[in-house]
């Protein structure tokens, strides 16, 4: 991609990472072919990156999906060995195959902080956000390509402290995904079992260092995506001729940047009360199985550490939402052949959603003995936010309407999205009462929410986005056959395993019993519903593996595509080579149009890509300017 | 910041030394304040006014967001705005909580 | 393949790249404090409960006075230093840069004395919170001064060959550079006054 004229050739070695300081004597032009090292594993290109992310995250959400069928085992048949494969887990943690208490808060911490930090987040932000929002945008690469390439390093180092936290004497963190002190603080410590724990190489140490990598990463990312999309839009790209998918990107990135850093901070004390002996969580007279641990605390505060977390909690969930919203909102749009409805309010809802979603955390504290004008406040700012959510949903919903809909297997995800994220949503708002929530905190209610937004809804926007978008990146069609046996099941099923835990939440099932509930008088009539969820939850593992088999088989086998747009779609991704190469546009793009000009009435297509100029015949549409005013 | 002509830099870097002398002054002016040992909540206002006089002064001249692009100055509002949210907030729920029952 | 703005300003923006990288990132560290001292005024609130116990108060405030005016002189010497590269007066930048990374070192070495001082006389983090919090703020601001120093010195040492390939892009990456270290000088201009002067009063009416 030949630069600007106006641009001054960067010529710093910190610039592009290539060719400049060639200090070799070939012949040949500046271009020297990367070795495989750079060119797969420590490449600064964001599609590889955006792979690299993408295979990585999926290999933690199979790893998080293989905990919970551990714990759905254990929630059906209390008690009882898990066949087969009980044995392998050992004496301490599956003592003849049978699941300990311990072992069981560990299997619950884990598959929440795999899930949101190395599964879903990464794929969605770290992965599609990478891949696909360049080329949407017609930009060469990100504004950092280094910083990149740091930010999935980081990632993935603490990726591997996570996953190997469980192979630490004490194994893994056991205090939730949320990690509340004083539980934490006394959990994998030295000071109650010696000779088992180790004062550094124990769970809940390196699930916080693992957090400062993930956490690191994250800023990295964030930084990169807001400066690429603020900087290297192509030519005519104003910002209301973004797509959605860009636009969701970027709010996500300003959220990660500026929520996670609280976290981060709290992470530190945390670890400082564990390693330097500080008390910023531990409270004066904690007492511990009867005894008082004057030595290990005193005068700190664990709401104060609730505050910390759930700062970044909040936005963290908007976070896990808003990247399939956009993705969502690229399929609908494509297979419904007309623009999405209400774009523009759309993109203020983001845009006032993100911002809303840094004064609401304390939801998540009602609990905590917060007095009436404070749970005041954050009700209402928690009943505001509803509304910018809705408005996206419906938008979506109504894009439907009038369409001339093609149900392929993207289409089928991105369609069962909206009511799936719309019962996720409205199961929300009597969490968002403190009176309701009186009930229903901690209980399997909460854990029916905020599955429905996530399982059912951001991962099957996810997997709408995988195969949407895996033609541009292969040159090749997943299977259609194995999409269907992929999808149906898992809609049905996701239900199955999900909606029960409404029923039981409202009895006041709490979370995380390790039993599944079965030694109260009130839960008893309704224990069945542990079966019918963990006979869905091995039933929908089942229903992955079309899935998988699709995903690596396709990559040689599956149709080829027979241009470089297959879904005829307007967007700038779909203007590339299949697959794209360094630099990714052939030629600069240049933008005349908004992104979802899908039956434009006289158009010859039903379609009319971003950079394709309108002929003479038609109404001029508004040419391309180069803008050098603010706009 | 290619826009700078050598006199914009000249005068800036006297702009600069003017700066570091009122810092320098109100940083003294800070320990006097100290030093006589204001009554509350004088102490605490005194302070952290002279405080944010200095971090104001730094952001606006040696950081230049005074002539700084809208998008940095004011991505680094609302930045400012959620800092104060969260102190404020964390600090409000310290005080207005349900009365100890025992 | 180039990425575009690197060095020069995006028309509509006005901005290039790093300009715009810096100030997010800054922008992240505004929260991690904000979040530090979020803790700090919890915690110092939480240490009402025993009056007895003096929280606060017992740094060297002296020693403190002079770590901010050597900070806040290296945020003059190193916005001087952009200024004589812009200029293009490369033996000036030098001096400059010379003068804040030595600065740096000065904050650094009074900055571990005091820590010095505080453990040979059994001082340590965890002795009360108001030590918790002290250590851990001034130990996370120290780690950016080093931070800090290690990329202003790369640009001073590096300067020469920097300057002769490009010093439009040096003077932009100074720019960078001296922004991070505006926020240092930034942090401390909070924490003197916070830690050394105020924290042993009262926050609230009530507590008198």
């Amino acid at each position: 991609m030949k630069p600007l004229d106006h641009e001054e050739t960067d010529h710093s070695p910190a610039g592009d990472g290539h060719a400049h300081a060639n200090e070799h004597a070939h012949g040949h032009d500046d271009h020297h072919e990367p070795g495989f090292w750079q060119k797969y594993i420590f490449s600064t290109d964001h599609k590889i990156i955006g792979i690299q992310y993408g295979f990585t995250a999926l290999v933690f959400m199979l790893i998080g999906f293989a905990l919970m069928i551990l714990m759905r085992w254990q929630l059906a048949n209390p008690g009882t060995a898990f066949p087969v494969i009980g044995s392998w887990f050992g004496e301490t943690y599956m003592p003849n195959g049978v699941m300990t208490p311990e072992f069981y808060n560990s299997l619950g911490a884990m598959h929440g902080t795999i899930m949101v930090f190395l599964a879903v987040v990464p794929l969605a932000f770290g992965a599609f956000g990478n891949y696909v929002m360049p080329l949407q945008i017609g930009a060469p690469d990100m504004a950092f390509p280094k910083l990149n390439m740091a930010s999935y390093w980081a990632y993935f180092v603490g990726g591997v402290i996570m996953f190997a936290s469980f192979f630490v004497p004490g194994g893994a963190a056991k205090s939730g995904w949320t990690n509340y002190p004083p539980l934490s603080g006394i959990a994998d410590n030295p000071m109650f079992k010696p000779d088992l724990y180790h004062v550094f190489f124990n769970g809940q140490t390196l699930w916080l260092v693992a957090m400062i990598f993930v956490i690191t990463s994250s800023l990295l990312g964030s930084v990169n995506f807001i400066t690429t999309v603020i900087q290297l839009r192509a030519k005519g790209l104003t910002w209301m001729r973004l797509p959605f998918f860009v636009w969701a990107q970027f709010i996500s990135a300003f959220l990660l940047l500026l929520a996670f850093p609280p976290l981060e901070a709290a992470a530190v004390m945390q670890l400082m009360d564990r390693l330097a002996g500080t008390s910023f969580f531990m409270p004066t007279g904690l007492v511990v199985d009867g005894t008082a641990v004057d030595a290990l605390s005193g005068g700190g505060s664990p709401l104060l550490y609730q505050h910390l977390f759930w700062f970044l909690g909040h936005p963290e969930v908007y976070v896990l939402i808003l990247p399939a919203l956009g993705i969502v909102s690229e399929i609908i749009a494509n297979n419904t052949r007309k623009p999405l409805f209400g774009y523009r309010m759309m993109v203020y809802s983001v845009v006032v959603l993100g911002f809303l979603s840094f004064i609401v955390w304390a939801h998540h504290m009602y609990l905590t003995g917060m007095g009436t004008k404070i749970s005041m406040f954050f009700q209402t700012t928690t009943m505001l936010i509803s509304i910018p959510s809705v408005i996206i949903i419906t938008s979506l919903l109504i894009s439907l309407w009038g369409g001339s809909i093609r149900f392929n297997i993207p289409m089928l995800f991105a369609t069962a999205f909206i009511p799936m994220f719309g019962i996720g949503g409205l199961t929300g708002l009597p969490l968002a009462f403190n009176a309701t929530d009186l009930h229903l905190h901690d209980t399997y209610y909460v854990i029916g929410h905020f599955h429905y937004v996530v399982a059912p809804g951001t991962i099957f926007a996810l997997f709408a986005g995988i195969y949407y978008w895996f033609p541009k990146m292969t040159g090749r069609h997943m299977n259609t056959f194995l999409g269907h046996l992929h999808f149906w099941p898992s809609l049905i099923l996701m239900n199955g395993v999900f909606f029960p835990m409404f029923i039981q939440g409202m009895r006041g099932f709490h979370r995380r019993w390790y039993d599944g509930g079965q030694v109260w008088e009130f839960t008893q009539d309704l224990l069945w519903l542990n079966q019918v969820m963990s006979i869905s939850a091995f039933l929908l593992a089942i229903a992955q593996i079309p899935f998988m088999i699709n995903l690596f088989m396709s990559i040689k086998f599956g149709k080829k595509v027979t241009s470089d747009n297959p879904w005829n779609a307007t967007t700038l991704e779909w203007a590339t080579p299949t697959p794209p190469g360094h630099g990714n546009f052939l030629k600069e793009p240049v933008v005349y149009r908004g992104p979802y000009e899908y039956s434009v009435p006289g158009a010859p297509t039903d379609f009319s890509m971003q950079n394709e100029p309108d002929p003479e015949t038609l109404q001029p549409a508004a040419a391309a300017e180069l803008p050098t005013a603010k706009h | 910041m290619a826009g700078h002509s050598v006199e914009e830099i000249h005068a800036a870097k006297k702009k600069f030394l003017i700066v570091f002398a009122i810092l320098a002054a109100l940083t003294v002016i800070t320990m006097l304040a100290h030093v006589v040992h204001l009554p509350y909540p004088w102490n605490w206002v005194v302070g952290l006014a002279i405080a944010v006089v200095k971090a104001a002064l730094v952001a606006a001249v040696f950081m230049h967001m005074v002539g700084e692009k809208a998008l940095i100055n004011r991505t680094m509002l609302f930045t400012v705005i959620f800092c104060i949210g969260l102190m404020l907030l964390t600090v409000l729920s310290f005080f207005d909580h349900i009365p100890k029952l025992f | 393949m180039e990425i575009p703005y690197t060095v020069s300003a995006r028309p509509d923006t006005g901005l290039w790249n790093a300009k715009i990288g810096i100030w997010l990132f800054l922008a992240s560290e505004v929260m991690l404090f904000g979040g530090l001292f979020s803790a700090f005024i919890f915690l110092k609130l939480g240490a009402v409960a025993d009056p007895s116990i003096k929280w606060g108060g017992d740094l060297n405030w002296q020693l403190g006075f002079v770590n901010t005016m050597v900070l806040i002189g290296s945020s003059v010497t190193v916005i001087m230093a952009w200024a004589e590269l812009k200029l293009r007066n490369f033996k000036k930048f030098q001096m400059y840069m010379a003068l804040t990374i030595g600065a740096s070192f000065l904050f650094l070495i009074i900055k571990g004395f005091e820590y010095y001082a505080k453990f040979t006389h059994g001082i340590f983090p965890k002795t009360s919170t108001f030590y918790s919090i002290y250590f851990t703020m001034t130990g996370l601001h120290a780690l950016h001064v080093i931070g800090g120093a290690i990329v202003l010195g790369y640009f001073w040492l590096a300067g020469r060959e920097l300057y002769k390939r490009n010093p439009e892009h040096l003077a932009n990456r100074v720019e960078v550079g001296g922004l991070f270290w505006h926020f240092v000088d930034l942090v401390w201009i909070f924490l003197f006054p916070i830690f050394y002067l105020l924290s042993s009063y009262p926050l609230t009416p009530a507590a008198h």
